[in-house]
């Protein structure tokens, strides 16, 4: 297996995409579908959005082209992988009543097919990691999340130009991947099409790097490949440690913050259903009209609903303002005392797919700093 | 309940469209024929078989003071009373006509108004007589109707939604047509419901399911402003099928807060 980063061109990007293929694996990756850079189905490096890259504000997304040919020039899209191994509806069980009265269960255990995700950015591996230890760390694994954690290969892609809501390395991370990908790609525009400097992170992804065209890596590449890093840092320079931050708002639950933003926040959930951390899932029993047989699905749930914490008379938390809080204190202040990390990883989503763009980066910040 | 229970479905100021629901179940409504005894549904049947229900289905708004009057009848004949879409539940879009003159209404519509007779409102049906279930829509939501019955007769609360379109849409994974695409979309302020029918084929919520549990009209009023809306565009917007202008109802206090 190569222990050191080799570099390819595109046209062993798409020799590495067909021996997926071959192996079994459904191949996603980043396309341009309609108004958005979403996971699709990709057969060739030709298939993503070449020379197309995003603007991305708060509560505003849009397409545009890019002077670079490059291949992976988009940042985040809307979903993340959580789609595809935290799916936002699954089957837990069916039982059947049958004449004699006799319960039969039927839990489902999936089995789920090889799904091979390219491009998948370094904010999203932490994610990744984040929901591993929520989902399957512990005594109780979500069977379904564990299946579909299993089958996946990971062709991570660090980033050269983050958008305007990104903040990875506020939280600490990006915009290079570290860790938790097969097979870790930078990529290097030029005039003559892109080169890729790839490094292997587990024996799958050596296995399928000796088996396509590359050369290793020249030192010239490598520190293309480091400058081209620095530079996305710097354009997401921010003023505020928001990691650090972050673990103060529990300090200030009785803010008059709270109420202000719940004035200006939808509780729509956007926020919590885009977030690739957020895990939350409700249990639902449904049976069928011949009161014979019932089935019991999960499906994502958001702390923004009033379902979410009804208790007895109702909601423990009523008003938008409370919910808000129990979103933010949690993902960036409790979740330390919970998991040992913040739940953030600064992708962005929760601030561009706000329909209302509210800034998680300024409400940190200006909460955090408050007096109360 | 007994073991056939007996339904019924009223009509009031509407325009079918929900009973036709209850009639587009068609496998199902073998089922559901099996498990109910149909008493009154003159959408349907024939067989009218007068007095008391053990569940009355009611589609429809209030806009006369015959539907006053038929409606406390209803309720006084019926176990469970469960409202069917946007007119029952909200005032439907003939609501339009509340806070204008009616006789300006009539006017306009009618060539010889002197036969209308008319409530200045158009009001839902909890306005009246206490409701027990209310599934919202227009028309309702064939899979919320079919959860309603099969809760019914199993003897649990049926499982209807409270949150916004939103969270249908983003489980659908689709691409918010509000950020991505500048469509005015009325989603974050309505009860989900439909699966986000209307933003999966890339066009904005129009609002038809009616207000979610908690709707928060101004920031997302402030937003349509932005996107290039008249006055009259936003207002004629949230008030279409469904009245969404209107104040968040109270919230229920809690010790959280």
């Amino acid at each position: 297996m190569y222990r050191s980063p080799r570099s390819f061109a595109a046209a062993s990007g798409n020799a590495m995409l067909a021996l997926l293929a071959e192996q079994g694996f459904e191949v996603i990756g980043p396309r341009r579908i309609d108004e958005a850079i979403v996971y699709a189905p990709l057969g060739t490096f030709d298939d993503l959005p070449i020379g197309v890259t995003d603007r991305q504000m708060p509560g505003r997304y849009s397409l545009h082209d890019s002077d670079r040919r490059s291949y992976f020039d988009a940042a985040v899209g809307p979903h993340s992988v959580k789609h595809h191994l935290h799916p936002s509806s699954s089957t837990v069980w069916d039982i059947t009543r049958s004449d004699d009265g006799a319960l039969s269960i039927e839990m489902h255990r999936p089995e789920p097919a090889p799904l091979a995700v390219i491009g998948v950015r370094p904010c999203d591996l932490v994610a990744l990691e984040k929901q591993d230890r929520v989902l399957m760390g512990g005594p109780h694994i979500n069977p379904v999340y564990a299946a579909n954690r299993r089958r996946l290969f990971i062709v991570a892609v660090n980033c050269n130009h983050p958008s305007g809501t990104c903040f990875c390395t506020a939280m600490g991370n990006g915009p290079t991947a570290v860790r938790g990908f097969d097979i870790l790609l930078t990529e290097l525009p030029g005039d003559e099409g892109s080169e890729f400097v790839a490094t292997a992170g587990t024996d799958a992804g050596g296995r399928l790097l000796e088996s396509i065209d590359t050369d290793a890596a020249t030192p010239e590449q490598l520190e293309r490949a480091a400058e081209l890093a620095a530079a996305a840092a710097d354009e997401m320079r921010a003023e505020v440690d928001l990691l650090e931050a972050g673990t103060h708002l529990k300090e200030h639950l009785d803010s008059e913050m709270w109420a202000e933003i719940g004035e200006r926040c939808l509780a729509c959930a956007n926020c919590t259903m885009s977030c690739p951390t957020c895990f939350c899932t409700d249990l639902i029993d449904t049976t069928s009209i011949a009161s014979v047989s019932s089935r019991r699905t999960r499906v994502w749930d958001s702390c923004f609903t009033g379902s979410f914490s009804h208790m007895g008379p109702g909601p423990v938390r009523g008003s938008i303002g409370s919910r808000y809080r129990q979103w933010l204190v949690h993902k960036f202040s409790t979740w330390h005392d919970q998991f040992g990390e913040s739940g953030c990883v600064g992708c962005g989503r929760c601030i561009t797919w706000c329909p209302v763009g509210i800034d998680v980066r300024r409400e940190v910040a200006r909460i955090s700093r408050s007096g109360t | 309940m007994h073991q056939r229970p007996t339904l019924a479905v009223w009509k009031f100021a509407s325009c079918d469209g929900c009973q036709l629901t209850i009639l587009n179940c068609e496998t199902e409504l073998l089922a559901i024929a099996d498990r109910v005894d149909i008493r009154w549904f003159p959408e349907a049947t024939s067989t009218m078989i007068p007095g008391p229900v053990d569940v009355s289905f009611v589609e429809g708004s209030v806009t006369t003071d015959h539907d006053v009057e038929r409606i406390h009848e209803i309720r006084s004949q019926s176990g469970l009373l469960i409202t069917i879409g946007a007119c029952a539940t909200g005032g439907g879009v003939q609501a339009l006509r509340n806070g204008v003159d009616t006789g300006d209404v009539i006017k306009t519509v009618y060539a010889d108004p002197h036969y209308i007779s008319t409530l200045d409102t158009s009001t839902p049906i909890a306005s009246h007589v206490p409701v027990d279930i209310e599934l919202q829509g227009c028309p309702i939501d064939k899979g919320q109707l079919l959860e309603t019955i099969a809760a019914l007769l199993s003897g649990r609360p049926p499982r209807l939604p409270q949150s916004s379109v939103c969270l249908e849409c983003k489980a659908a994974a689709q691409t918010c047509v509000m950020v991505a695409g500048a469509t005015p979309c009325l989603g974050p302020l309505t009860m989900a419901g439909c699966g986000a029918l209307c933003p999966v084929v890339g066009r904005g919520c129009y609002g038809c399911f009616g207000p979610m549990e908690n709707p928060n009209p101004a920031p997302l009023v402030s937003r349509f402003e932005q996107l290039g809306m008249s006055h009259g565009q936003r207002t004629r917007f949230l008030r279409s099928v469904c009245d969404l202008a209107g104040q968040p109802s109270p919230t229920t206090g809690s010790a959280h807060e």
